[in-house]
């Protein structure tokens, strides 16, 4: 196909998504979940695999599972049959599948690439030894003052919870909620984790991890998974076009504050969310919308209040209306902005570098009306034309804030 | 069950190096190719006495092996092996005269305890104050241009982005409770149940604990803002190192 040089890139666009399931995949190595989700992705888009010029692929521990620290990128992409092209390796925590989307945002908006590969794989599960995954997964916090010192991210968040409940009145029953509406999401998701519903009764009444976090709670993030997206150029993606390719209307990218006492709400634990809130400020101005125009939201919740959390600090709702905003309904499925409709992190499990690219490859399927019986219906009953995508990764420091903090708004 | 069989023989007068050659390298391969035969050591009669009148003990040469299974089993594969169309070779340059005997652990091997090492959690995030030069404090930084105190030190100051402008500074070791919770895992080496937590200290900074002088079943009785006080103690055990840092425990327990 014959691609004019010299274009002028205006738009970034969705061209392909695809997925390898969230799960316990032993057998499999990293190499086989990226490769079904590249696949995927390339016959969802239905283009030349030729085409691709660019590719940032996710991926944290798995130096630390198998040694193989440095030249993943090329290695696990080769393994698809792809190479030739600039090949870059990302990392940040929970957040690196949208750092690596954002990079490569950059490089199709830049003009210098046109069509570019995510890709976002982990494996973190291992038969009979769940220590090992928390080992890994700890080397995503700053060591020397965290995990050194006897910190766990459970509980961090247990703290930030606590303080975030006496001030603004939440409840275990608010958090048992959010765990009941993901995981009734997860279960119309072949590709989560979770094929079980629980009630509030039998997730409040689950085994304490850090006190109020029962188990359900918590996300499940000894998971393997992969997930796969093809970002283009819009005057590309016209030429392949076979439907509408939402556009990347507005992308944030921020980190915390590393150490200071005059982080404006010290709140020290993971679940500061100020950095989501700085993200969005800059993704909504980017893209031309507010949060009153958002018809679908993807947020890590790594945790249940996390996902709370994020309704005030994205603008769906003042802060301290959360749980009254939950308990409306408007974040259910068929409510007005639904959110995590396919499950999120604690209905789909948290492979972590593919959760981030996951969420993009859900609102995509969602936008174009692909979701089957999990459809979001927005006005006039047609599917959502503004997705917003909150994510955040890594921690970032001594003052807890987190690495990276990613918005990404999608409109078609 | 493991059974110790420790052979006591000497060589026939002038013919020691041939017995020593066929003992060394080939007889206790020979008894380790027995199925139960784990280790096998040879040993030579030292000529230090403990008691210098004593008699001389009659065997110059000790073998011991390591046998997986009872005394009987091992004597029987050892008769076995020693017997029938392929028996297993005996040097003549052994003297016939051995002593023969299997022993039964009655206790497990006992090693001098070591003594723990200790190393510092981090480096210069602490001084521990010692009975002279008084309270521990933990060492963090300040900035000469716009006074923000963080800990742990940096050199570029992170809040007015100053080249070069932080300075030394010293934390007292007192503060107040922010949050904590009891834990029932953590990372490898640490004791469970304990309790995490965040203390402002009273220059400033917060800083993340385990909290001590408590019971963690007590611990939903402490108050946010309860006073705390810091101690330098061994918080952590890898292996035979204890690890030290800080903890910090309520001034009224």
């Amino acid at each position: 196909m014959e691609i004019p040089s010299g274009s002028v890139v205006t738009d970034v666009t969705v061209v392909g998504v695809g997925m390898h399931p969230f799960g316990q995949f032993h057998d499999k190595s990293l190499w086989m979940l990226a490769r079904k989700s590249i696949w995927a992705a390339i016959h969802d888009a239905e283009i030349d695999p030729h085409l691709i010029d660019v590719a940032y692929l996710a991926n944290n521990y798995s130096g630390f599972f198998t040694g193989q620290h440095d030249a993943l990128a090329p290695i696990v992409i080769g393994r698809a049959g792809l190479s030739g092209f600039p090949m870059i390796h990302v990392k940040g925590g929970g957040a690196s599948g949208s750092i690596a989307f954002h990079e490569a945002v950059i490089a199709v908006k830049s003009g210098l690439y046109r069509m570019a590969l995510v890709v976002g794989v982990e494996k973190l599960y291992v038969p009979g030894d769940p220590a090992i995954s928390i080992t890994a997964i700890n080397s995503s916090g700053e060591l020397t003052v965290g995990t050194e010192l006897g910190l766990t991210y459970m509980a961090d968040f247990s703290m930030s919870t606590k303080r975030l409940m006496d001030r603004y009145g939440w409840s275990a029953t608010d958090f048992a909620l959010i765990v009941e509406k993901s995981r009734a999401n997860a279960m119309l998701n072949p590709h989560a984790l979770v094929h079980q519903p629980l009630s509030v009764e039998e997730i409040l009444n689950a085994r304490v991890v850090a006190f109020p976090l029962t188990r359900p709670m918590c996300c499940a993030a000894a998971v393997d998974g992969a997930a796969a997206v093809l970002v283009c150029d819009a005057e590309l993606a016209a030429r392949i076009g076979h439907g509408d390719h939402p556009q990347v209307a507005g992308i944030g990218c921020v980190s915390g504050q590393y150490i200071s006492n005059r982080v404006e709400d010290p709140r020290p634990g993971m679940l500061a969310l100020n950095e989501s809130g700085r993200a969005f400020a800059v993704a909504y101005e980017r893209a031309g919308v507010g949060p009153e125009d958002v018809e679908l939201v993807q947020v890590h919740d790594s945790v249940a209040p996390e996902e709370l959390l994020s309704y005030s600090v994205l603008g769906l709702c003042a802060p301290g209306d959360e749980s009254s905003f939950l308990r409306s309904g408007a974040t259910r499925i068929h409510g007005r902005v639904p959110v995590n409709s396919d499950g999120g992190l604690l209905g789909r499990g948290h492979p972590i570098s593919a959760s981030g690219v996951a969420q993009v490859v859900e609102s995509v399927i969602q936008m174009r009306g692909q979701a089957g019986n999990r459809q979001v219906r927005a006005k006039d009953s047609r599917p959502p034309r503004v997705a917003a995508i909150q994510n955040a990764g890594a921690q970032g420091g001594p003052s807890g804030g987190t690495g990276v903090s990613a918005a990404i708004i999608l409109k078609s | 069950m493991r059974t110790i069989l420790l052979v006591e023989s000497n060589s026939v007068p002038g013919r020691d190096d041939e017995y020593n050659d066929w003992y060394s390298n080939q007889h206790l391969a020979d008894l380790l190719a027995i199925p139960g035969f784990e280790a096998a050591q040879r040993f030579e009669l030292s000529p230090d006495k403990r008691f210098p009148d004593s008699p001389d003990h009659p065997y110059r040469y000790v073998a011991l092996y390591e046998f997986d299974g009872t005394a009987s089993l091992l004597f029987e594969r050892l008769g076995a092996a020693t017997s029938g169309a392929n028996p297993m070779y005996i040097s003549p340059a052994m003297d016939e005269q051995r002593s023969v005997n299997a022993f039964i652990p009655i206790t497990g091997k006992r090693t001098r305890p070591q003594p723990l090492r200790t190393r510092p959690m981090g480096e210069g995030l602490f001084e521990d104050g010692g009975a002279d030069a008084g309270p521990p404090v933990l060492l963090g930084s300040k900035c000469v241009q716009c006074q923000e105190v963080i800990f742990p030190a940096l050199i570029d100051c992170p809040a007015c982005l100053g080249f070069e402008t932080m300075t030394s500074h010293r934390l007292e070791g007192r503060g107040r409770l922010v949050s904590c919770v009891v834990s029932e895992r953590g990372p490898s080496g640490f004791a469970v149940p304990y309790i995490q937590g965040y203390v402002r200290l009273v220059d400033g900074p917060v800083v993340f604990t385990t909290i001590g002088g408590v019971n963690p079943s007590d611990a939903p009785a402490l108050e946010v803002g309860e006073e705390l006080v810091m101690s330098i103690e061994a918080i952590r055990r890898l292996g035979d190192t204890e690890i030290v840092g800080w903890k910090f425990r309520p001034v009224a327990s």
